[in-house]
């Protein structure tokens, strides 16, 4: 082939030019981290990493709403546990007080101690968790349960939700109490017994240590279905944590560039370079005329 | 034989070489000159000089004439041309569209963490967020944060792809005044060369000229070249003449209401007629503009109309915060007549106005209700698109990877047609480039050759002086 000037020149800047793009490539590499720039670069690589992308956020998002989730569990089941207490120093009152020895000012006694434990079962009955009320269903606002010293009140109708929280993609899980069913009963009961107690009504102290043998059995039973969700729903987070653990590290490997081979790669690019740069310096500057007289 | 016809011989030497000299001067001073084909001179031998006699036998005869340059040939390349520019007509096409949507793919800017569908999975998670804790003022008005977020991602993401698809009619006005205006010299230039090839002349420097104007016309329009016997060239765009003889055949742009009052071209004669051309700059913008970037704006446009009839019917299914109040429409306008969804998409007003206006309670009065976000969250995995077979999510996916591709393809095929139409050049130019080593060789022949003639115009000289000054002296 007829090489001419143009074609020497021509040739040498193209050769610049592709080595110098290369260059760039692995530097941009090297610099951003990432295999790719623009989705162009590499379609496969970039539908993969944005669907990697977006299932990682969801899984964090269910993680962080899962760990509310297991809070309000936590805060149900200490309260349960508090009343559970609550119904056992009941019981062991009202089976005190069920004793023929006892006179009426004795059981006037019990009957104070009673006041007391129902005060503060109704309390329980009003715990609030990040300032809503726990066991009243979707009425969080309204405070459940008042006590004015003679009778308990329910302010609302029905507690039963169900509030349920999405654990992990279209999973749900009931995380309240129904108020009504469990700690009603126990209110009730604690005021049965206080106004036997009060009355010196021995039969009656009977009929209520059997109410509150009967709540004691609801609140456990409520309790073992709150522990069953807690364990369902620790399952469930260290199940979204490993995956997206792994979500992350096959996002990594997908999009993040091999540090040590794109320095490597850019120190050939380089090299590359500067023997086009050698050569195109030695090519281009020779010419007929400078030997020419 | 006249004694003077040495010095016609050496004048005719030094005349032809003189002539040569100017040529490889030309070449030299156009070394660099692009589109420039190398000249060289043909010389001849002169007219022989028969020895007159009656009946022969004076002498020898005949005696050569001198030298004469015959013509000035040009180094032509018509048989490489035609694939040339077929090439350069689909590297141009692929060029300009590589061009156009790496611009639309880094204004969509998919490829980092402030993607779409980052957006749209930020909004179902906020709403996810929202169910495990309905009656978070906190969580709601983070809900409608990341809501205008995606609102907002959705309208710049619209105004870019329409902004990007109206900057392409500047590209194409000044397209085709360019085709028009090649196209008009071309036709100037038919009729010169007509002229001088028909006083027998070679229009060498005319001809560089026009075939730098066609390869530019093919890499336009993918234009067809022939040549004719009468020196001229005929112009042809898919089979449509752009160029006979001295009359060239115009193209225009007309606004096309049918089309986003985007402008169409058209042929101007004889009657106005659809531009039909497949490859070059002006077939390659077309096709990036009505086929590729509008798909995208169409899928954007689709995804925001699902997006916003979904969430608008989840949405009034739900009842507000501690209300008996439905939630009513969450994204506004529900329906945009004109199609334009992404671009119009907006917040309702109640949304704006009070957070508390977020519905996501399934019952009436019921703070501590989120089922409807619950609802709401799912839709994020439920198959709304593409005819029920893909979340919002991985549709616009897809669709980002599908204009991907389409960049690839461009780049690719741009690199391959490209590397084709390099190396048909550099074989143009090894035929009629400059080398500047040769024209150095050519220099030094030539004139070595001119002052050998010199050399002998000095000996017929010294001949003459000693025949006319120092003859027929005796005895002076």
């Amino acid at each position: 082939m007829r090489i001419t000037t143009q074609m020497t020149y021509q040739h040498a800047i193209d050769r610049m030019q592709a080595s110098a793009s290369q260059m760039e490539k692995y530097r941009r590499q090297a610099t951003s981290g990432k295999k790719i720039e623009n989705p162009s670069d590499d379609p496969h690589v970039a539908v993969r990493s944005i669907q990697l992308r977006s299932a990682v956020a969801t899984h964090q998002a269910y993680v962080d709403s899962g760990k509310v989730s297991q809070e309000r569990l936590g805060v149900n089941d200490s309260a349960l546990a508090d009343l559970v207490s609550t119904l056992n120093r009941s019981i062991q009152v009202a089976l005190q007080g069920r004793g023929d020895t006892l006179g009426a000012s004795e059981r006037q006694g019990l009957a104070d101690e009673i006041n007391g434990l129902l005060e503060h079962a109704v309390g329980i009955g009003n715990t609030t968790f990040r300032g809503a009320y726990i066991f009243s269903g979707f009425a969080i606002n309204t405070e459940p349960y008042s006590f004015n010293g003679a009778a308990v009140t329910s302010h609302v109708a029905s507690t039963a939700g169900p509030i349920n929280n999405l654990i992990e993609p279209g999973h749900s899980l009931q995380v309240n109490v129904d108020g009504n069913a469990v700690v009603r009963p126990t209110l009730d009961a604690l005021l049965g017994l206080r106004d036997a107690l009060n009355a010196d009504d021995g039969t009656a102290i009977g009929s209520s240590l059997a109410q509150l043998q009967s709540a004691l059995e609801g609140v456990n039973a409520a309790r073992t279905t709150n522990g069953a969700r807690t364990r369902e729903l620790t399952t469930t987070l260290d199940r979204m944590d490993k995956i997206s653990l792994s979500l992350k590290s096959l996002l990594s490997s997908t999009e993040d560039v091999d540090m040590a081979e794109a320095i490597m790669n850019l120190q050939h690019a380089e090299t590359v370079n500067q023997a086009v740069l050698q050569t195109a310096a030695k090519s281009v500057s020779q010419s007929l005329f400078d030997f020419l007289r | 034989m006249s004694a003077f016809f040495g010095i016609h011989i050496a004048s005719s030497a030094l005349r032809a070489h003189q002539q040569a000299l100017d040529v490889i001067n030309n070449n030299v001073a156009n070394a660099n000159t692009p589109g420039y084909r190398r000249q060289q001179v043909l010389y001849q031998n002169g007219v022989a000089f028969p020895t007159p006699s009656l009946n022969g036998g004076w002498g020898a005869g005949q005696f050569g004439g001198g030298v004469q340059v015959m013509a000035i040939k040009r180094f032509g390349t018509d048989f490489l041309d035609a694939r040339y520019r077929t090439e350069l007509a689909q590297s141009g096409k692929y060029d300009v569209q590589r061009n156009i949507l790496n611009q639309v793919e880094s204004l969509l800017n998919e490829a980092g963490d402030e993607g779409l569908v980052g957006k749209i999975d930020s909004f179902f998670n906020g709403w996810q967020a929202l169910s495990a804790d309905p009656a978070n003022t906190a969580l709601r008005g983070d809900l409608r944060g990341r809501a205008e977020d995606l609102v907002a991602a959705f309208n710049s993401r619209a105004q870019h792809l329409r902004a990007t698809r109206g900057e392409q009619d500047l590209a194409l006005q000044q397209r085709v005044d360019e085709v028009n205006d090649m196209a008009t010299q071309m036709a100037r230039l038919n009729g010169e060369i007509a002229t001088v090839v028909g006083r027998d002349q070679q229009p060498n420097d005319l001809l560089d000229q026009r075939d730098r104007l066609a390869d530019r016309l093919a890499e336009l329009t993918g234009a067809t070249i022939s040549n004719q016997p009468d020196g001229t060239v005929m112009a042809s765009i898919n089979g449509h003449a752009l160029l006979v003889g001295t009359s060239a055949f115009k193209l225009q742009t007309v606004v096309d209401p049918a089309n986003d009052n985007l402008l169409a071209v058209q042929w101007q004669t004889p009657t106005p007629m659809a531009y039909n051309g497949t490859t070059g700059e002006i077939a390659g913008i077309i096709d990036a503009r009505d086929r590729i970037v509008k798909g995208q704006l169409d899928g954007l446009n689709t995804l925001a109309q699902t997006l916003i009839t979904q969430v608008n019917t989840q949405h009034n299914a739900g009842y507000r915060l501690d209300s008996a109040v439905l939630g009513g429409n969450f994204f506004e306008p529900a329906v945009d007549p004109s199609g334009q969804n992404a671009l119009s998409i907006q917040l309702n007003a109640n949304i704006i106005a009070d957070v508390g206006n977020i519905a996501a309670a399934s019952n009436p009065n019921a703070p501590g209700d989120g089922n409807n976000a619950v609802l709401m969250a799912n839709l994020q995995r439920a198959l709304t698109m593409s005819g029920g077979t893909a979340t919002f999510s991985n549709a616009y996916a897809a669709q980002v990877g599908s204009l991907a591709l389409e960049t690839r393809n461009a780049e690719t095929r741009f690199g391959d047609r490209q590397a084709v139409a390099a190396a048909l050049d550099q074989q143009r130019e090894a035929v009629g480039g400059v080398s500047l080593d040769e024209e150095a060789a050519n220099l030094m022949q030539t004139q070595k050759a001119y002052e050998a003639a010199a050399r002998v115009l000095n000996a017929v000289d010294e001949m003459l002086d000693r025949l006319i000054n120092n003859t027929g002296l005796v005895g002076r």
